[in-house]
């Protein structure tokens, strides 16, 4: 898999750079904020930072088009599978990493108006990239199936009915109620330990259905 | 001299289109050509052979193993350019030698380097900016790069200027020169395959109508030139292909060494081109019999 993922590195360091002034208007904006506020706000640095950075890592193979040429390399296509779960937890993390130091650059700039990030709001950034990561796991078998336009469009009727069916059912509506779902779990250890227990599993059947859809697809 | 590919009863349903029974071989040291019409399924097959489209039917063995078997492995020893390549855009074509390298063992960086040189690609570029012409020579650059034993090339002379082309038809004549490597590749210019190839195969609507070493095909079909009494006589059932024009009708009818016998007088015998043995066989006879 190391060819794989130096290969993934080479194109999304190439994006990252076609991003970055994107990506650092964000960042010094979100730093102003802080600084401004005299506050912190995690939960949307999170956010800006989880989705660039999934983007890059996730979609960047996907949008272009070269999946063909990629299955024509000396790799199993479990490999190819893998490496591309293994990016999106690298973005997520990246994410999550990125999340922390802009809000702990904005208390190193002015420790008097922007506070440290307290464990609650570092609960609410684990808690969003939780709910993302349950996200990708639901995304990534549908556009292993399928060819990734396709894929998209397909996840996106499913998650609109997903979410149509919780609202009516339970009147949950979707991402929202279940950040706040995952802050709460996340409070205690013993529930917030069987949430990523239940995660990984999710995670890993999303794993297998990818790798399964992935091995009949047509190039 | 072993066949580096072998294909035997390949069945692939995809959509309306059916390939069917397609026996083929490709031994070592030679250059096989694939020829054949738009959707006749020459890019379905090379990508069954390696395994970017899941086979209905038959079998497909590569260097004498079940490729289904070998996999990625097997795909280390070859080659392959797609038509109408589709490379990482961001890259240039510097990177793109720099990030295929790791899956290859035996890749070659200079190797590389003189390839992107003879086709002049500028190799600070990035993929996207190149044009249709320079996209293909950056993926048969990468193709020809790790001593491949098996090269697989789907339509590799399209978009490529006519220098161009004379030269990566040589480089292929080069890379046969080791006789323990071979080249496959579908085209539509018969004139290419009339420069390098050592054996011929032409599909037509999924079937393999045609299959040999070029020169005796060459030497075993024969066109037939003539008024309508050649559908008369027993020439009828030597031919398999032909068409009715203004002059008169024109033949392509097997066995060429023992035609003279059957022709009607005032007909004429000569020697097809691959071009016309893949058109003719293409065009059939029951249109010229329907009449």
């Amino acid at each position: 898999m190391r060819p794989l993922i130096r290969m993934a590195w080479a194109t999304s360091r190439r994006l990252l750079l076609l991003m970055s002034p994107l990506l650092a208007f964000y960042l010094a904006l979100m730093v102003v904020h802080q600084v401004t506020k005299r506050g912190t706000d995690i939960p949307a640095i999170a956010f800006t930072c989880m989705f660039m950075l999934i983007i890059v890592s996730t979609f960047q193979g996907l949008t272009f088009d070269v999946e063909g040429f990629m299955a024509s390399l000396p790799v199993t296509r479990a490999q190819l599978v893998r490496t591309k779960y293994l990016l999106s937890f690298l973005g997520l993390l990246a994410g999550l990493a990125l999340t922390l130091a802009v809000a702990g650059l904005a208390h190193a700039l002015a420790p008097g108006r922007a506070a440290a990030p307290t464990p609650e709001e570092l609960r609410s950034a684990v808690a969003l990239a939780l709910v993302d990561a349950f996200g990708l796991f639901a995304f990534l078998p549908f556009v292993h199936a399928f060819e990734p336009s396709r894929g998209i469009l397909a996840f996106s009727l499913a998650a609109i009915l997903a979410l149509a069916a919780s609202l009516a059912g339970w009147g949950l509506d979707g991402a929202a109620d279940l950040f706040r779902f995952f802050q709460r779990v996340l409070a205690q250890p013993a529930p917030a330990l069987g949430l990523i227990g239940g995660l990984l599993a999710f995670g890993l059947l999303s794993l297998s259905l990818s790798t399964w859809a992935y091995a009949r697809r047509s190039f | 001299m072993a066949n580096l590919l072998e294909l035997r009863n390949l069945s692939k349903s995809h959509g309306a289109f059916n390939l069917r029974d397609v026996d083929l071989a490709v031994p070592a040291g030679t250059i096989t050509g694939l020829i054949g019409a738009n959707g006749a399924g020459k890019s379905t097959l090379l990508k069954l052979v390696l395994g970017l489209l899941p086979l209905d039917g038959g079998e497909i063995r590569l260097f004498g193993e079940d490729a289904r078997l070998g996999g990625a492995r097997l795909r280390q020893r070859i080659g392959f350019v797609q038509e109408s390549p589709t490379l990482f855009p961001l890259l240039r074509v510097d990177e793109l030698g720099e990030v295929v390298a790791p899956f290859y063992p035996r890749w070659d960086r200079a190797t590389y380097r003189r390839i992107c040189d003879a086709f002049e690609l500028p190799r600070k570029t990035a993929f996207a900016r190149l044009s249709q012409g320079s996209r293909m020579k950056a993926a048969l650059a990468l193709a020809l790069s790790h001593e491949a034993e098996l090269l697989l090339l789907d339509e590799p002379t399209s978009g490529l200027d006519p220098l161009m082309r004379r030269d990566l038809l040589d480089l292929l004549l080069e890379v046969i020169q080791d006789e323990g490597r071979a080249v496959l590749f579908s085209t539509h210019i018969t004139s290419d395959l009339e420069r390098v190839a050592d054996h011929v195969a032409i599909l037509k609507a999924g079937r393999l109508v045609l299959a040999g070493a070029k020169d005796d095909l060459l030497e075993s079909w024969a066109l037939v030139r003539g008024g309508e009494e050649l559908l008369e006589g027993p020439l009828k059932d030597r031919c398999r292909g032909g068409e009715r024009t203004e002059l008169g009708l024109t033949l392509l009818c097997e066995g060429a060494g023992s035609l003279a016998s059957l022709l009607p007088d005032g007909a004429l015998q000569e020697r097809p081109s691959l071009e016309d043995l893949v058109y003719f066989h293409d065009r059939g006879k029951e249109s010229l019999c329907a009449r």
